[in-house]
């Protein structure tokens, strides 16, 4: 079964490089909703996320000759995700302007912890508060789920750096949420 | 369980909700803008932000002081009734306005030094030495570091700095034992980037590499 699907998509690989409209669609389906919920983590912002989204698939395909299939498609996409977002919010700066979509987060089931807006707006403020790179592999890996494998290869960073930092950022975290210590010790 | 693994935990949990994506993903009117990109349509990006708003107005009137001074300055010789001695013009790549001359001797010694390892990369056989890795992995931070100032803003800098981006995530990213492939399609996206090129190009002369 999953050979039949790796087999199908090198073959999409295949036709979508020669500029098979079809196949790049296939792609695009199959991959676009993890793509634009990266992108929207990193951004916090709808119109940014779907610019860099639609970047990072038109890069994708004018370059796709250029996939070794050494990795997963998915890695390779998230790499220039992660290239195109943080570079889309260099320029920008705009990183945590907008409000999200919190308010709306009510079919997670993890709600009775974070119900305090003021808690929610901490921890908001918080990760928008880390540096760009530990903010970037904490958001991938406790926000998305990446493994520190997956982050060193879309970060061109070592696994270990990706370790280190997810540690430096979750010990600053722990400082700037200290007045809330009683949410997490109860 | 301690208060470090309990604030861990407790931490997944709460962070879910950081910058939570809707359930409605636009896919099908990104396809259309893709689409339509690659079919060589202009797109229009959906994020008009301040930025981007007041960076071609900041240009022009960036652009009209230093034609303004370069008039004023003129009349200004002229009016002394003193010979204006040639000025030698030595071929430098073009200025954007935004940069100043820090920033741009940094730029230079950067792509000095991004040209050397591109250099010394192909030099490599079949192997790619740890030391070529760590050098661009150093090489990609700064360049990430010039992407974030005004030197990063004029167009095609901008462009030669993604392009050298992308081919040092790659170079990067090689494992311990390459494969002809794998060089392989370094070497064709060096090649068709015209990257060196470039490079050399954005170099005056007299800029060494910094390593």
């Amino acid at each position: 079964m999953g050979e039949t699907k790796r087999v199908t998509e090198a073959e999409l690989i295949s036709q979508a490089a020669n500029g098979d409209r079809t196949a790049q669609r296939a792609l695009y389906d199959a991959h676009v909703d993890r793509v634009y919920r990266l992108a929207f983590r990193l951004a916090g912002d709808e119109d940014l996320a779907r610019d860099f989204t639609q970047e990072t698939f038109i890069r994708a395909f004018q370059r796709l000759r250029d996939f070794r299939g050494a990795s997963a498609l998915s890695t390779w996409l998230h790499a220039i995700t992660t290239t195109v977002s943080l570079n889309g919010l260099r320029r920008t700066r705009r990183i945590g302007a907008r409000e999200t979509a919190i308010e709306d987060a009510e079919s997670l089931g993890t709600e009775r912890r974070v119900a305090d807006p003021d808690l929610r707006d901490a921890i908001r403020n918080a990760i928008d508060r880390l540096p760009e790179g530990y903010r970037t592999v904490f958001v991938m890996h406790d926000v998305e789920g990446y493994t520190h494998e997956e982050i060193g290869a879309a970060l061109g960073i070592q696994p270990g750096t990706s370790k280190a930092q997810l540690f430096r950022a979750r010990g600053r975290l722990r400082e700037m949420l200290a007045p809330f210590a009683g949410a997490w010790s109860a | 369980m301690n208060d470090d693994e309990k604030f861990d935990q407790w931490l997944v949990t709460a962070a879910k909700e950081y910058h939570r994506p809707p359930d409605d993903i636009p896919r099908q009117a990104m396809w259309e803008a893709i689409e339509g990109t690659l079919n060589g349509a202009r797109v229009i990006p959906v994020a008009q932000n301040g930025w981007r708003r007041w960076s071609t107005p900041l240009s022009a009137i960036a652009a009209a002081l230093l034609v303004a001074i370069g008039v004023g300055g003129g009349y200004w010789l002229r009016g002394r009734n003193e010979p204006v001695a040639p000025t030698s013009v030595a071929a430098t790549p073009s200025r954007s306005p935004a940069t100043n001359g820090t920033l741009d001797v940094a730029l230079q010694r950067h792509m000095a030094d991004a040209e050397a390892l591109l250099v010394a990369y192909r030099a490599v056989d079949d192997q790619t030495d740890a030391h070529v890795r760590s050098w661009a992995r150093d090489v990609l931070g700064t360049t990430r570091l010039l992407m974030d100032t005004p030197a990063g803003t004029d167009p095609s800098r901008r462009r030669l700095l993604e392009d050298l981006e992308l081919i040092l995530v790659q170079i990067v990213q090689l494992p311990d034992s390459v494969s002809s492939d794998d060089r392989a399609l370094i070497d064709r996206s060096l090649s068709r980037d015209q990257l060196l090129t470039r490079l050399r190009t954005a170099i005056p002369a007299g800029i060494a590499s910094g390593t």
